[in-house]
């Protein structure tokens, strides 16, 4: 970095005017006997964006906040950030190469997307059984499996949608028998301490499952093939493609932005996944009911639905959702039993930082994660370091977040 | 409860807490100036360390008879005056110590001037041993320090010794590490614990009957290897032995003696000192297995009779190994300091670390006079050339600068070590008993009766009189007592290399089968226990820990990641074992010099000046992209070869990755817009595979750019599979090619093949069957399973083997610098052939893929993708 100094003296800017608001303005609306349940964001907020010139205001007139007060100072907090960066390293791919940028943001959003479809998984279990899932990196390793050795080895040729949808029955009936077997207890009073039971069961699953498939498939690792190849495509002509070019395993937007095949395709089918996910939480009456028992279980019963089988039917899609997940990843990655570890681990941080339980709050957490985890591997100036600590990525934005809003950012208040 | 009573009821618990406080502040300055004794809790003994050194400093210089004059000089002493430590020892030691000085005081001191001594209470703990030992040094000015009891202490405050170069005669600390670091300033006249426990097995072995052993040790730097030794030493002579380690300061060891009591033992070992010692023996003999149940090998505290009597009342048929003659045979200087020690302390006997510590003081003290200075550097010279006639006998220290350990043909431990302290083994035969008076059991040369096991006089025999540092037995006498174990380290989970692991795995089996069709070796069947390390620095060491010190292997094969090789090899070294390593490159791992570390693969500086002459011999190319990972492997390899590119101006852009990383998009954008002529991929494993494919789909793969791929793609089903646009990928590959393979690599490669139907062997399969080959080859040239023996062996080897005619023609006998080599050069074979090749047709096997450098093993003209 060039002038390193500029960057971090306005970091040091934007951080103490944001501690300054946050720690003091829930004081004062707290002595005006206002709601204080926003103060503290939106003052962190304000003050990193603006510093005394938008604080003074806000502790003068203390107006009502909802959370929409802190989403402009957020923007401008990102717009300060960002500037700052590019006046200190200007040399930095980040700020010279637009097309370095679209392309590292496509990257983000393209990942994101998938990591938003696993943590959907694992939030969804959460608000259900009110169960944190162990295993829940092993059903997203299981899927991956699946889909490789149904396409390579079962049923080699077959189209790989027969694969994903395998892949996905197979999740789903280990969720759903799982949960029959070891979750049930927990709700009939078999068990004393059901929290802990919930936690060293799906312990259990998770150690389970990834050593029977070392045992089983070995530890070498195995990629299934890109699902589809793309079409030959060159728009608006084959001698100057400067809006589309597609050859089969990458396509290039606008002569800028390029998206390998793989990850295109995974990220369709996340996004596909996605929008059926949505019609049958909000459309169908099952969806619905899910929805109600995550929101009182005991209204739900009242109103003639069963928990219990909402319970299963919410883990087995949480199974499947990250089986899903695997499964349009193995055509990415190498396929290992050990690939659900990290995966499990972040599809945490972003439930977490999402808010625990909130499906549209898993899905902006999964894209965030993404697009920062983008933004670091591709700025960070150091090249030995940028990719060193993708995984620390993560965390970062995690507490920032946590710091300010302790229930993540769609979680139900306290 | 409302708010009153709550605020009434803070304030009671806050008023007994302040009356609690004020009674331990009164607590501890009412036991000042009091002797701490051992029953006392640790934290009232710690108030009070202050005031106790302050004493200590002074009691000599009360009791001196000040008749020369001048300024003092003054000697530390180190000893547990508190607990944890043993303090009962610490106290000898400081009488004894003293005792010393008065005696230099009471002869008209030193160079005219008075000896003042400074005793430092280390409390048997090594952070409060590095403090005072700083404090003695950098405070008080010391010119040398004696003593030392605890072993964890020494091996910590020896480097603050080393550090500041003043020297330190050790007086009772066993640890081996203390003089095998070789350290300048360091000297020793206690035994060395790896010989005290070969006397322990030679003890044990010879008494009928004993087929399993429970081991109670204390878990400090003394205890543990003790209890390993003894674990191998029994081991080897088919005894079986269990260990339980337990803190240092534990008092109540009830759990301890069940499960003790559950091994159903023909007999304990204590290696537990100070009071965890008494509680222990005597709280089994309550439990009903203590010494008078079972034969016990107490901890020699117990030679502190009236400490042991107190504190052990059922302790009789205690046997103790005791260091330095019996008195039958004490020398006129040991008789002159046993009285004075009686007088002072009452006691009848003087323990072995009296007599130890009052010598380290008086050959400090010749030492001095001999330098006729008081600089450090001079007294340490006087003391490598000191003949001490001591308590202890005629102390020298002949392997030292003069007689360095590999000229004197001996290992590191010997270094400035007193080599001749007699162990015995004695028995309190009555209750009541004087350690002193008690018969002498162990060995023939000293006994003076036979020893009683549970109520019956026993006859045993040594066979021989007790020797330190025996040499290994000669070829003829090597008896089959078991199979002999070899281990194997192979990355076998991921992260680490699993592929190159499983073929490492395959090839080392493949050895261990051949030898066994041949006879095994020197008539025994061989085990060889894989191990896996993951590819993890961490979990390299905890498996290199087990095969060592669980398995007791007798030497080490095979080895892929160079941060697990890095970090494993210290294990090894610390426990004397030899390791043969097949796959890691990193220079360190020989540089260092150790002596039980060889190497058969490249060194990663000679693989990086390969790929620096492959790449500046390739036309167009002026800017390459390292994609390296971030490990002892991975960045060591990415520096060599951006500095040798430098130097034919070709510039080097190095990105890092974590080893377990999968996601390359970002890294690959930023590979993209450096724009490069060429790309280097130092990540190993499945993240070699995700990078070059995810580069591939980004259109920046093999087939696109001249990109010099890991070496784990020459594994070809796995790399095809999952790099399936790999084509035109460059590989390094360590290894002659397959059409100057030797008899032995086609031997070997035919039965590989067989086994995994692999139709070649990759590089790492190929050393790995090596390493294993030349270890078999050592252990039948020296004849024993002495690693000691098998290094010498290795050192001297010449091995037919896969990669050719192996050698490490760089070793004791040839030094780097006497060579004219860098220190990196060190147990290297120096002649791995390492080659280019290049896959020119997409699912080729790397065995037909082209030689493309360098010119004399050339097979095809490298193809250039973008050329």
């Amino acid at each position: 970095m060039e002038h390193s100094s500029i960057f971090w003296t306005t970091v040091l800017w934007v951080v103490v005017w944001g501690a300054i608001g946050g720690v003091v303005t829930p004081r004062i609306y707290l002595r005006r006997d206002l709601d204080i349940s926003q103060a503290s964001l939106v003052g962190a907020a304000l003050g990193a964006a603006t510093g005394p010139i938008g604080l003074l205001p806000l502790w003068y007139f203390t107006p009502a906040l909802t959370p929409r007060w802190a989403i402009i100072p957020s923007i401008v907090i990102i717009g300060i950030i960002v500037v700052a960066f590019a006046r200190a390293d200007p040399e930095n791919l980040c700020v010279t190469s637009g097309s370095f940028v679209a392309s590292q943001l496509t990257n983000g959003i393209v990942i994101g997307i998938i990591y938003g479809l696993m943590a959907l998984g694992l939030t969804l279990i959460f608000s259900i059984l009110g169960v944190v899932s162990f295993a829940h990196g092993e059903f997203y390793m299981i899927g991956g499996m699946l889909v490789y050795y149904i396409s390579a080895e079962w049923l080699p040729g077959s189209s790989p949608i027969i694969a994903i949808l395998g892949a996905c029955l197979i999740t789903f009936l280990i969720g759903v028998i799982f949960e029959r077997i070891f979750l049930q207890p927990m709700y009939t009073g078999a068990v004393e301490r059901p929290g802990e039971y919930a936690i060293l069961v799906t312990f259990g699953l998770a150690f389970f499952l990834q050593y029977f498939v070392q045992a089983t498939a070995g530890a070498n690792p195995v990629k299934a093939q890109r699902f589809f190849d793309f079409p030959d495509i060159n728009l608006p002509s084959a001698e100057a493609p400067t809006l589309l070019q597609t050859t089969a395993g990458n396509m290039r937007l606008f002569d800028a932005v390029s998206i390998p095949n793989p990850r295109f395709t995974a990220a369709l089918i996340a996004i596909i996944m996605l929008i059926l996910l949505l019609i049958f939480l909000y459309r169908t009456w099952v969806g619905k009911a899910l929805r109600a028992v995550s929101q009182d279980r005991q209204a739900a019963a009242v109103a003639g639905i069963n928990p219990a089988n909402m319970n299963t039917l919410a883990f087995g899609m949480g199974g499947m959702l990250a089986g899903l997940s695997g499964a349009t990843l193995v055509q990415v990655f190498s396929w290992l039993p050990q690939v659900g570890t990290l995966a499990s681990s972040r599809a945490f941080v972003i439930i977490v930082l999402g808010g625990m339980g909130s499906l549209p709050g898993a899905f902006l957490g999964g894209l965030l994660v993404g697009l920062f985890e983008a933004a670091g591997t591709g700025c960070i100036p150091d090249p030995t370091r940028a990719a060193s600590y993708i995984p620390a990525y993560g965390m970062i934005i995690l507490t920032l977040v946590l710091l300010l809003k302790p229930t993540g950012f769609f979680g139900r208040e306290l | 409860m409302n708010y009153f009573s709550q605020r009434w009821l803070l304030n009671v618990v806050l008023a007994l807490l302040l009356a609690v406080l004020v009674a331990c502040g009164g607590a501890a300055e009412e036991v000042v100036g009091e002797d701490p004794v051992a029953e006392e809790p640790a934290a009232e003994t710690t108030a009070e360390e202050p005031a106790a050194e302050e004493q200590a400093v002074e009691e000599p210089v009360e009791e001196t008879a000040v008749e020369p004059a001048g300024d003092p000089i003054k000697i530390g002493a180190l000893a547990p005056l508190s607990a944890p430590g043993a303090v009962v020892g610490g106290e000898a030691m400081r009488d004894a110590m003293n005792i010393a000085v008065e005696e230099i005081n009471a002869a008209g001191g030193l160079l005219g001037r008075p000896v003042e001594l400074i005793v430092v209470d280390s409390e048997g703990l090594p952070e409060r041993g590095t403090a005072v030992m700083e404090k003695l040094i950098n405070q008080d000015g010391v010119v040398a320090v004696g003593g030392g009891y605890h072993s964890s202490v020494g091996v910590a405050a020896k480097e603050v010794a080393h550090d500041n170069g003043i020297p330190v005669v050790f007086a009772e600390t066993w640890n081996d590490t203390i003089t095998s670091d070789m350290q300048a300033e360091i000297f020793r006249i206690a035994p060395l614990n790896s010989e005290v426990s070969a006397v322990d097995v030679k003890f044990i072995s010879s008494i009928p009957g004993i087929q399993k052993v429970v081991i109670v040790t204390e878990n400090t730097d003394y205890g543990i290897p003790a209890a390993e030794n003894t674990t191998a030493g029994l081991d080897e002579l088919g005894i079986e032995a269990v260990t339980f380690g337990v803190d240092i300061g534990n008092q109540d060891f009830a759990g301890i003696v069940e499960r003790v009591r559950a091994e159903s033992p023909d007999m304990i070992v204590v290696y537990n000192t100070g009071e965890a010692a008494y509680n222990f023996q005597q709280q089994a003999a309550d439990a009903g297995i203590g010494p008078q149940d079972l034969p016990m090998m107490c901890n020699q505290v117990s030679l502190e009779s009236e400490a042991f009597w107190t504190n052990v009342p059922d302790g009789n048929y205690c046997l103790m190994r005791r260091v330095g003659l019996p008195e039958v045979l004490y020398n006129d200087v040991a008789k002159a300091f046993v009285a004075k020690y009686a007088e002072r302390t009452g006691k009848q006997a003087a323990e072995s670390y009296a007599l130890e510590a009052y010598d380290s003081i008086m050959i400090i003290a010749q030492a001095i006079t001999e330098a006729d200075s008081t600089d450090a550097a001079a007294i340490i010279a006087a003391l490598e050339n000191i003949t001490h006639e001591g308590t202890l006998g005629t102390i020298t220290f002949p392997v030292n600068s003069g007689n360095p350990p590999e000229a004197a043909g001996k290992d590191a431990k010997w270094w400035h070590q007193f080599p001749d302290p007699a162990i015995t083994i004695v028995q309190y035969q009555e209750p009541g008993a004087d350690s002193n008076a008690s018969p002498v059991v162990f060995p023939d040369l000293y006994k003076t009766a036979n020893v009683i096991l549970r109520g019956e006089e026993v006859e045993i025999n040594s066979g021989d009189t007790v020797t330190v540092n025996q040499p290994a037995a000669p070829a003829s006498d090597f008896v089959c007592d078991g199979p002999i174990k070899i281990g194997a380290l192979a990355p076998l989970s991921a992260p680490g290399a699993v592929v190159g692991g499983e073929a490492m795995r395959d090839a080392m089996n493949i050895a261990a089968e051949e030898l066994n069709e041949r006879g095994g070796i020197l008539g025994c069947e061989v085990e060889l226990i894989v191990v896996d390390s993951e590819g993890l620095p961490e979990r390299g060491t905890a498996v290199m820990e087990k095969l060592i010190n669980q398995d007791n292997v007798v030497a080490i094969g095979g080895g892929y990641h160079s941060s697990v090789g890095v970090a494993a090899k210290e294990v090894a070294h610390d426990n004397g074992i030899p390791v043969v390593f097949a796959e890691t490159w990193n220079d360190t791992i020989t540089s260092d010099m150790q002596a039980e570390i060889f190497r058969i693969a490249p060194l990663n500086s000679e693989v990086s000046a390969v790929d620096v002459n492959f790449i500046s011999s390739l036309p167009g190319i002026q800017k390459v992209v390292i994609v390296t990972e971030n490990t002892d492997y991975g960045i060591p390899a990415a520096e060599n070869t951006t500095a040798g590119l430098d130097e034919y101006g070709i510039e080097a852009v190095t990105f890092g990755v974590d080893i377990g990383n999968q996601d390359f998009a970002g890294i690959v954008e930023r590979v993209r817009a450096e724009n490069p002529d060429m790309i280097v991929v130092y990540n190993t494993g499945e993240a070699a595979y995700n990078f070059q494919q995810q580069a591939a789909d980004a259109g920046i793969g093999s087939q696109d750019l001249p990109t010099m791929c890991n070496q784990v793609s020459l594994e070809s089903e796995a790399f095809w599979t999952n790099v399936p646009d790999g084509n035109y990928c460059f590989v390094r590959r360590v290894g002659l090619p397959e059409i100057l393979y030797n008899d032995v690599a086609k031997a070997f490669v035919a039965k590989y093949a067989e086994r995994t139907g692999k139709s070649v062997a990759e590089s790492y399969a190929l050393e790995a069957y090596d390493s294993i080959m030349i270890i078999a080859q050592a252990i039948e040239e020296a004849g024993t399973t002495d690693p000691a023996a098998i290094i010498a062996a290795l050192e001297n080897i010449t091995h037919e083997g896969t990669l050719g005619t192996i050698t490490f023609p760089v070793n004791s006998s040839n030094m780097p610098e006497a060579a004219g080599l860098e220190p990196k050069w060190w147990h290297q074979f120096p002649d791995p052939a390492i080659t280019i090749v290049q896959y020119q047709e997409p699912g080729q096997d790397s065995k037909d893929a082209a030689v493309v450098f360098p010119e004399i093993y050339k097979t095809a003209e490298p193809v250039l993708v973008n050329q």
